[in-house]
């Protein structure tokens, strides 16, 4: 081939190339000036040089495979692994081109370095590698294209053992299909995000997972396979668990002593004319004696009647003997993490989880001396009141306080919402009393009782917040 | 748990007087049965809705036995007692109560509690305390 020089061509225009030839035994008969910037050594440190001795040169293959193609192809391109001249190493994109003359021949070796996007390939490669999720790549069809070392501690499987296998083998038998619905996503360039679900790993125990799954494209934006990044939220799920379960004993906690305090003041108000009648037919039964035969028979059915009296108050006396078994114990208690507690407690209800519950603690370290589920169950009280006051609210806020107040530290729940009006204000803590559709207006009066039983006060004032605040009192612990 | 009838009659009438039983109750209904069932024993009965009430009635030496209730309003019976014992009235005094009793038992003693007796009261017992009240030893003021 004949070279076609337009317009003269500058003795120095290749100059900067990155270029040498070598002899087939590797001794250098050409290098560029550019070299000596990628390498270190100039044309005087290489001429006469074993090429690849000099270089230190790695290749991919061995050097006689390499040679062969290059016999027999005239062309070889391939990266190879080489140190400069002050010892740091460089990749590069070697193109070798073999030209013959005289029956000598020559090889043509470009250098492009490609330490750069190596090192930044490499590095992304390091951080698949060392993040906790699983990270794994798969073809359209559902091949294992690569998997991380966090897949391999999260399923069991080793990379060898499931490159090239279907995904399928994860997927629990009741959800083989959730793969197909998720690729068909893909196919259509979709993500799925933060998909929660179940995969099994290799010893067949199922993993809670968080599923994350995007389309990979190649550089012409065709869709070629699918990324899976999971994360084991087994933990999560199990915590989440633990407090939903907490929460429904604390509910039935609740309502064992709503149905206490009911039977409590039941048993007490039932005495009084139970009282009254029993007195009654004494006196009559008294009125009677002496007077006549159809007196006497009269006498003998009041007696009867007497005895009954007596009878309902032992079971009033047995009943009230029983309650008083479930009577609170007062510990000295931190409250600050107790009213955390019963704050994501309240909140884990899910058309809750937007309110902005916030803290304002002035009686930090503060020790109390309370019954703890009495404690929560007033605060969880109160808490749900305010944030059913906050629903039809844009702004849903509620802001729980604690305050020192010589013997007592209070504790202030304030909400968003619209306020009590008058009237219901006054009367809010009388049982019955309710400004619910499904209440059972028994909150408050019961939250009364527990406070007064536990020493405290509480009360109902304006909230800072513009809507309702309540503040109930607890007794301090001596410092 | 059947008891018997009471007896036909007590002795209250010691010396030849009718002694004066004074009731402190705020439920208007046990008030009322009390005072028609003491009265069927021929005792003479005072009775007050509050605490407030008999402290501000005429002379309290007068009474010879006091049954009080010990929920009430503004003052429990056990107090009333106490202040009863402070204007220097000597009588016993027979708390009865829809709870269980709750103060300690020295206080009662010392303030001349003779018996704390929980509704509804039987009238056997009601009656057989009401004696023992009347007959006991004054209770010594200091």
């Amino acid at each position: 081939m004949e070279t076609i020089a337009v317009s003269p061509v500058p003795e120095n225009a290749l100059a900067a190339a990155l270029v040498f030839v070598r002899a087939r035994d590797g001794t250098i008969l050409y290098w560029s000036e550019g070299l000596q910037h990628l390498y270190g050594y100039s044309a005087r440190d290489a001429l006469g040089q074993d090429a690849h001795r000099l270089l230190q040169t790695a290749f991919p293959s061995i050097p006689e495979v390499i040679d062969a193609t290059l016999e027999s192809a005239g062309t070889w391109s391939g990266e190879l692994l080489q140190r400069r001249k002050d010892g740091l190493p460089v990749v590069v994109v070697s193109h070798w081109t073999l030209t013959r003359a005289d029956n000598e021949s020559f090889v043509t070796e470009t250098c492009n370095d490609i330490s750069m996007h190596r090192q930044r390939s490499d590095y992304l490669a390091a951080i698949v590698q060392s993040t906790d999720d699983a990270i794994v790549g798969k073809t359209l069809d559902g091949q294992v294209t690569s998997w991380n070392s966090a897949a391999q501690v999260m399923f069991g499987y080793s990379a060898a053992e499931i490159v090239g296998q279907p995904i399928q083998v994860l997927l629990p038998r009741d959800r083989q299909r959730e793969e197909d619905i998720i690729m068909q996503e893909v196919r259509r360039g979709a993500s799925i995000t933060h998909y929660d679900t179940l995969r099994l790993k290799k010893d067949g125990a199922e993993v809670a997972i968080s599923l994350t799954v995007s389309p990979i494209r190649s550089a012409d934006g065709t869709i070629i396979g699918a990324s899976s990044i999971m994360r084991d939220i087994s933990e999560r799920r199990s915590a989440e668990e633990r407090f939903h379960r907490m929460q429904s004993e604390l509910a039935h906690m609740g309502r064992l002593s709503e149905m206490g305090q009911m039977a409590s003041a039941l048993a007490h108000e039932l005495n009084q004319p139970l009282t009254a009648t029993g007195n009654y037919i004494a006196a009559a039964r008294r009125s009677l004696e002496g007077s006549s035969p159809s007196g006497e028979r009269a006498i003998q059915n009041l007696n009867k009647a007497s005895q009954q009296i007596i009878r309902a108050g032992d079971i009033i006396r047995r009943l009230r003997g029983f309650l008083s078994k479930a009577e609170p114990e007062s510990h000295t208690t931190a409250i600050e993490r107790l009213i955390e507690d019963t704050g994501a407690l309240a909140q884990i209800d899910a058309k809750f989880r937007d309110i902005q519950l916030r803290y304002d603690f002035h009686a930090q370290h503060s020790l109390a001396v309370v019954d703890r589920v009495q404690f929560q169950q007033v605060l969880f009280n109160l808490l749900r009141n305010a944030f059913e006051a906050t629903t039809a609210k844009k702004t849903r806020t509620v802001l729980v306080s604690t305050m020192l107040k010589e013997n007592d530290i209070e504790i202030g729940v304030a909400d968003s919402g619209d306020g009590l009006a008058r009237d219901i204000a006054e009367n809010l803590f009388r049982p019955f009393m309710t400004t619910k559709e499904n209440g059972m207006g028994v909150g408050l009066s019961i939250c009364r009782t527990i406070v007064e039983g536990m020493g405290g006060r509480i009360w109902h004032q304006p909230s800072p917040l513009g809507g309702a605040m309540f503040v109930f009192t607890v007794p301090r612990a001596e410092a | 748990m059947a008891r018997d009838a009471p007896p036909a009659s007590l002795a209250f009438q010691r010396a030849g007087r009718v002694h004066t039983i004074c009731i402190v109750e705020d439920d208007e209904a046990v008030r009322d049965s009390l005072r028609a069932l003491l009265e069927t024993h021929r005792l003479t009965v005072a009775d007050f809705a509050t605490p407030q009430a008999l402290l501000a009635s005429g002379p309290l030496s007068d009474f010879d036995c006091f049954i009080v209730d010990f929920q009430m309003p503004g003052m429990n019976g056990l107090e009333l007692v106490e202040a009863l014992r402070a204007r220097g009235v000597s009588r016993c005094a027979i708390v009865i109560s829809a709870a269980r009793a709750t103060a300690p038992r020295e206080r009662m003693t010392k303030a001349g509690v003779i018996a704390w007796l929980p509704k509804p009261v039987p009238e056997p017992d009601l009656l057989d305390w009401i004696q023992r009240a009347i007959d006991c030893t004054p209770v010594s003021l200091q």
